[in-house]
């Protein structure tokens, strides 16, 4: 039985599309040109002059039904006993199979390794007791990382008292990222009207 | 409400050009395996002599199609874990076994055919043509199973891609036939292309009604259908798919006065592998084709 389960809360009314989580993941992890573990997708809602525009931070969900791990062939894509989905790079194949599998398209194939690459809540990080670094670095504090089996953390309270929402809930992937917020044709990418 | 995305990212599409090969190729080797070996299960004589020539064809394909397999993965060299790490639940796991399979069984036929040992060519047979039918429907199930996309969780994706693949085995028989008969003019291709152009019309509108189920579902579902039949993929579609991979050769195989005849048969064998070519590419492309 796992006694953590990692996820993150992002409350989009505090993010201000800064990119700086874009930025220090990338220095983090040394995501390599061309390819973005995060990043924040702007839109805009409505017509002149009542429009408004909305930031949408975007990264792996970590998903409790992750289908990448079902589908990875050689096990190499795992998630561990804390609910962090990660990749063994020394076993992945490159098929790219889990890239097709995701629903939320956040996987990629790393210029560098030429193996499937993806966030994992900066696992280095988390295992030394700090939170991934696109929390650190949050200018509007919009990000919060925590245990959501522990009722007295941070994000457990928010999860309790504000109402969130999840990506492609459809997809029955029980994503492990929340957000709060979130305007429908935002999270659509704007297609579904 | 108006919705404008300003700015988003895409990380690169995981399919391309080689997985559409792949799949084509997968199509190309089941259709004439099961050619091939119905001919013997069924004691179809009159069609001995091509069985005979693709019971040598086949194996070369299956290596075509391994080769795919391997040239599509980013760690090229890694290819041998697939066979050490079986994942039941991964797609890919089975089809690798599949692929395995299929290659010795048709590697086995081409050597008893070869050296004429009979009586090993019914098991062999008997044992190839569902593996042989596995091999396109797998690949099917492989796009089913990712679950992303709208346009691959549709069970029809299968039964498309296993009758596409007797249309694309057909279609190299009837290439092969009327390259190498002196005469091919005979009543045996001929009718041969006949239930091929059935084939052909039937993958078609299996797909159209893959299509069109899009516009009943989902919005992003919807952008998929609308890029195949009006959007980017529209020439594609209509074009390579429909007149080219379909009415075309359907017209030309069906009607004695080209079906009966060497041009009309090497013709319409070709367009019809260039609209199952067609079919796997715009099944891929057209698939990645929407927004996280």
């Amino acid at each position: 039985m796992a006694t953590k389960r990692y996820g993150m809360v992002i409350d989009l009314r505090k993010c201000i599309g800064c990119s700086a989580c874009t930025v220090s993941c990338k220095s983090e992890n040394q995501v390599p040109l061309g390819v973005n573990r995060t990043w924040v997708r702007e839109v805009e809602v409505g017509t002149f002059p009542n429009v408004t525009r909305h930031f949408m931070p975007l990264l792996c969900n970590q998903c409790e039904n992750p289908v990448c791990v079902r589908n990875c062939p050689v096990g190499a894509t795992y998630k561990r006993e804390d609910g962090i989905t990660v990749i063994n790079q020394d076993e992945c194949i490159g098929c790219r199979y889990c890239i097709a599998s995701c629903p939320y398209g956040v996987r990629f194939i790393s210029p560098v390794t030429h193996t499937a690459e993806k966030c994992d809540f900066c696992v280095h990080r988390v295992e030394q007791g700090l939170v991934p670094s696109c929390v650190n670095t949050c200018v509007g504090v919009a990000r919060t990382f925590g245990d959501l089996f522990d009722p007295t953390s941070e994000i457990s309270k928010l999860i309790s008292r504000i109402p969130t929402q999840l990506l492609k809930p459809e997809a029955g992937t029980e994503p492990r990222v929340f957000y709060i917020g979130a305007d429908h044709n935002v999270v659509t990418g704007g297609i579904a009207k | 409400v108006t919705t404008r995305i300003v700015y988003d990212f895409m990380n690169e599409h995981p399919f391309g050009w080689i997985v559409a090969a792949y799949f084509f190729a997968a199509s190309v080797a089941s259709g004439l395996a099961i050619f091939t070996m119905a001919v013997h299960l069924f004691k179809l004589t009159k069609y001995q002599r091509l069985a005979r020539i693709t019971a040598f064809v086949t194996p070369f394909i299956a290596a075509l199609v391994a080769l795919t397999l391997i040239a599509e993965l980013a760690q090229p060299m890694r290819f041998f874990r697939v066979l050490f790490n079986f994942n039941p639940a991964s797609p890919i796991s089975w089809g690798t076994w599949i692929l395995n399979l299929f290659a010795l069984i048709s590697v086995a036929y081409a050597y008893a055919e070869l050296k004429g040992l009979t009586a090993y060519k019914r098991p062999l047979a008997i044992i190839g043509v569902p593996i042989a039918a596995l091999l396109p429907m797998y690949t099917a199930f492989e796009l089913l199973m990712t679950r992303a996309s709208t346009l691959w969780t549709s069970s029809l994706l299968p039964v498309i891609y296993l009758l596409s693949a007797g249309v694309a085995g057909i279609a190299v028989v009837l290439f092969i036939s009327a390259v190498t008969r002196p005469d091919p003019i005979a009543n045996v291709t001929f009718w041969l292309g006949r239930i091929g152009s059935h084939f052909v019309i039937y993958a078609f509108a299996l797909m159209v009604i893959q299509v069109l189920v899009l516009f009943s579902r989902s919005t992003p579902a919807a952008v998929i259908g609308h890029s195949l039949i009006s959007g980017y993929y529209s020439a594609a579609f209509w074009g390579v798919l429909f007149v080219g991979g379909t009415v075309l050769p359907v017209g030309l195989l069906y009607f004695p006065t080209t079906g009966r005849t060497r041009v009309g048969q090497i013709v319409a064998s070709l367009l019809i592998l260039a609209g199952v070519f067609s079919q796997r590419a715009l099944e891929i492309f057209a698939g990645m084709n929407f927004p996280h």
